[in-house]
């Protein structure tokens, strides 16, 4: 059979065409080839024979022809042969043609079957992807950009569309959610287009049913059909957040509780500290985590630790206890802790946590209340406290022993009436208890029985209400003192009070009278004294003027001696009661301008000595409040001596001023004049005390007496400094109230 | 001016040393011709009011000073001169005291009561010649008394 393979008949049609290739040639097609070779050649013989007879065909023509085919067919016969030959040749080459294309052959079925294969393998694995991308809890959306028109949309997209993916393609987005910010939309499309590519972007969006879900959006730019558009994963984070939001404050209760929470592994070592912590115990996180938790315990409390280990690697939680602890400033504190084992999620304990919180101030608290207690028992003072019947609900040492009251008796059968004296009963039922019923408290003097000798004793009483925490009235409480000895030194002192009293007043009535009588004194020295002395002085001068011819110049010295000291008799008189006068007379204080008055003082006593010439430094001098008169006299007096005890001096200078310190004024005036011996400066401000002799220096000796007093009644204090020949300075202040 | 014999100077005056030196220094200064002397207060206002002793005279023809020393038996010299003040007749005579009191409140006392001048008798006599003739010059010549009627 004809193989209808086109290769082959390709092949014989170049056979036909006289081609080179007759080792190609099958037998049978050579055996054809040659059947119609034959009959060609002898159509042709059989055209020629008519023609021979025709002219006389002859034998010559005939013995040609034989001839002619002797020769053709001996050609034949080669050609027969060769044809043999080529013939063998032939079917060795179309068996090794065969195998070839056997070969070929298989393999290309081999080929064909794996196509198939593949193609069967496409099918599915395209089944696969259209199934992920249908139900993918992930919403997977394509959407061509220019209109927003979806594409595409999976079965979870559609569920928060509320549509179907049939139903939505071709549809726009915001027929089913849009971005609740428009302008965020625009960014993250924008940014889309620039870099092909926007992942992870967190956004909220409104959907069809009004509900604002929070998504996390992946979008890539794909291009469909010569199109933009977004292929977009989203997935619903609305849950994490709120997760997120949750741990957030939970983080946020635990890092700022007033609890130090302290996390730590099964070695001890600290793994988490919060402020709390850090304000309990002063280290801060960065201070503690990765420590061992032993630098919070006191050394004697080391065993601790390891006892609380042991419980936490049993599971235990929950144990509660109080002990001592040592903040970084090395203080020791009062916690109160909670401890409890941490499991990991395969239950095996990996740590503890540690709930510890500061009672130092409630120990502490605790322990002043103890002393407190301890105070009141042992306070010499009546403590007593009362229910709002009256029971006595406590009573210290110092009640006990006033109101006789056994020390080892229960106070629960006493009542607080019981040990008032029966005089006092209406006073404290009416007056007392009203006044603390109504105003909280009654202070006052009052008397308590003693129970056992029935004796009566002073008191002072404070009985006040104590309240609960929401300000009810819950029990009285009183402090009472015993006031014997107080009431007892309070007459006593109203004695002697009374007795001062009377004594004051006779006193005063003796000063006064004193008083009186010296102002009579003076009053008549005033007068009796000077008239005799005026007579003394006149009748000397009547007899000198009426008889003064007749007497010796002895006679007449003498008389003018007695003149001489009538006066002065008369002067010390003047002085003695300017003296007198200056004690007795109220002091008249005010300002005091002492520049100006220091200044009139200093032109009077040039006027008065004009053929001096003294050189007065005078600087500026400080106000002063006092006697302006008796002020004058002080500077009348100091600076008379100044000019008087300079009156042999060359060059005399006198210096006036006022120095101010510390709040006190110190005025001064120094002189270069005559001085006088130190040792007799306690002398100087004495009445009729003179330093030098009358000859040398003129006087009565009360001018520095009557500084001093004057000085003396403002308050202050006057002193003199001097060298004998070589000057004085005194100096004086008008005590502290002189510069207000 | 009136006649030789009219007084115009009293002076009030106890002590008789003292009223001798006064006397002795009114002389010296010319003073001396028409005074009266009074030895204590009762004897002053019986001048002054004309009664007593001085019955014959007039109030009207009172001195025209006088000097009153306060120190006085009787009648101190500070009831003499409230007598005197306060009697319209007598109110406009001049009245200076003459003491030797310093006392304060003697100058308060004599000054309320209208005195026309306190003076205090210096110890020394030269002080009290100039004193007394300062005086006199002043009241008897220079100032110028309402005439009495």
């Amino acid at each position: 059979m004809l193989n209808p393979d086109p290769f082959v008949l390709g092949l014989l049609a170049n056979t036909f065409s006289g081609g080179s290739s007759p080792g190609l040639w099958t037998a049978s097609d050579l055996v054809k080839i040659l059947t119609v070779g034959i009959f060609l050649t002898a159509t042709a013989l059989l055209y020629e024979l008519p023609r021979r007879r025709s002219r006389a065909a002859t034998t010559e023509a005939l013995r040609k022809a034989n001839a002619g085919l002797v020769a053709e067919i001996d050609t034949l016969r080669k050609a027969e042969q060769k044809l043999k030959d080529e013939t063998v040749n032939l079917d060795r080459r179309l068996a090794e043609c065969t195998a070839t294309l056997d070969a070929t052959h298989a393999e290309l079925r081999k080929q064909i079957e794996e196509r198939e294969k593949a193609q069967v393998a496409l099918r599915e694995s395209e089944g696969l992807f259209s199934q992920a991308f249908r139900h993918s809890p992930d919403c997977i959306s394509i959407v061509r950009l220019s209109d927003r028109t979806v594409i595409q949309a999976n079965e979870a997209m559609c569920i928060f569309w509320g549509s179907t993916p049939e139903k939505v393609i071709g549809r726009p987005t915001w027929d089913y959610a849009q971005w609740c910010n428009e302008e965020e939309r625009g960014r993250f499309v924008q940014a889309l287009q620039e870099t092909g590519e926007c992942l992870n972007h967190e956004t909220n969006m409104r959907l069809k049913d009004g509900r604002v879900v929070r998504f996390n959006v992946s979008s890539r730019l794909i291009s469909i059909n010569g199109e933009s558009c977004a292929l977009t994963v989203m997935h619903d984070v609305t849950e994490r957040k709120k997760a997120e939001v949750a741990a957030a404050q939970l983080a946020a209760i635990v890092e700022f509780t007033e609890d130090g929470i302290i996390g730590k592994n099964l070695e001890g070592i600290v793994t988490s500290w919060n402020s709390g912590a850090e304000r309990i115990f002063g280290y801060r996180a960065d201070e503690m985590i990765g420590q061992s938790i032993l630098r919070l315990l006191p050394p004697d409390r080391f065993d601790e630790e390891a006892e609380i280990l042991k419980g936490i690697k049993r599971g235990e939680s929950g144990r509660h206890f109080e002990t001592v602890r040592v903040r970084k400033d090395g203080g020791s504190i009062f916690v109160s802790v909670t401890v409890s084992s941490i499991k990991n999620a395969a239950g095996e304990v990996i740590g503890a946590s540690k709930i510890a919180r500061d009672i130092t101030a409630q120990k502490r608290l605790a322990e002043e209340r103890v002393k407190l207690a301890r105070l009141i028992e042992h306070s010499g003072d009546f403590i007593a406290m009362a229910d709002l019947e009256g029971r006595i609900t406590f009573l210290n040492s110092g009640a006990r022993k006033m109101i006789g009251y056994d020390p080892t008796e229960d106070p629960q059968n006493l009542l607080f009436t019981d040990y008032v004296p029966s005089k006092w009963q209406d006073f404290f039922r009416e007056t007392v208890l009203p006044t603390v019923r109504e105003k909280g408290l009654w202070e006052g003097e009052m008397q308590l029985k003693n129970l056992a000798t029935g004796a009566l004793v002073d008191v002072f009483r404070s009985t006040f209400v104590l309240r609960d925490s929401t300000g009810k009235p819950d029990s009285y409480a009183t402090v009472t003192r015993d006031i014997t000895d107080r009431k007892e030194a309070e007459e006593k002192i109203n004695r002697l009070n009374a007795d001062l009293e009377k004594r004051v007043v006779e006193r005063t009535a003796q000063l006064e009278a004193a008083n009186r009588e010296l102002e009579a004194f003076s009053y008549s020295v005033s007068h009796d004294l000077r008239s005799p002395l005026r007579a003394v002085d006149g009748f000397s001068q009547a007899v000198l003027e009426d008889f003064g011819p007749l007497l010796p110049a002895e006679g007449q010295r003498q008389l003018r001696t007695i003149r001489a000291s009538a006066q002065r008799m008369g002067h010390l008189i003047d002085d003695l009661l300017t003296f007198s006068r200056l004690s007795r007379q109220p002091l008249q204080r005010q300002a005091v301008d002492t520049n100006a008055l220091v200044r009139t003082v200093i032109d009077d006593l040039q006027q008065q000595a004009r053929e001096r010439s003294i050189t007065i430094r005078c600087g500026s001098l400080a106000q002063c409040f006092g006697d302006p008169a008796l002020i004058r006299q002080v500077w009348v007096n100091l600076l008379t001596n100044a000019f008087k005890y300079t009156g042999k001096t060359t060059d005399p200078q006198v210096e006036i001023g006022s120095i101010t310190e510390a709040g006190e004024t110190r005025y001064f005036v120094r002189d270069n004049g005559i001085g006088f011996d130190m040792r007799y400066a306690g002398k100087l401000f004495g009445v009729f005390q003179r330093l030098h002799r009358l000859e040398d220096y003129e006087g009565t000796g009360v001018g520095l007496a009557i500084v001093q007093r004057v000085v003396h009644r403002h308050g202050g204090r006057v002193w003199a400094e001097a060298k004998p020949n070589e000057g004085a300075l005194f100096q004086f202040t008008l005590g502290p109230d002189t510069l207000s | 001016m009136n006649s030789s014999h009219v007084i115009e100077l009293l002076l009030v005056e106890d002590n008789p040393a003292d009223l001798e030196l006064a006397l002795r220094a009114l002389k010296k200064v010319k003073l001396a011709n028409s005074i009266a002397v009074a030895r204590d207060g009762e004897e002053a206002l019986d001048f002054i009011f004309c009664r007593g002793a001085h019955a014959g005279r007039k109030v009207t023809d009172g001195p025209k000073v006088v000097l009153l020393d306060l120190k006085l038996p009787k009648l101190d010299g500070l009831e003499v001169l409230r007598a005197i003040k306060s009697d319209p007749r007598t109110k406009m005579i001049p009245v200076v005291v003459l003491t030797s009191s310093k006392e304060q409140r003697d100058l308060v006392e004599s000054y309320s009561l209208g005195v026309n001048s306190y003076i205090v008798k210096p110890v020394n006599f030269e002080g009290f010649t100039d004193a007394m003739r300062d005086l006199g010059v002043y009241w008897l010549m220079l100032n110028q008394a309402p005439r009495l009627t």
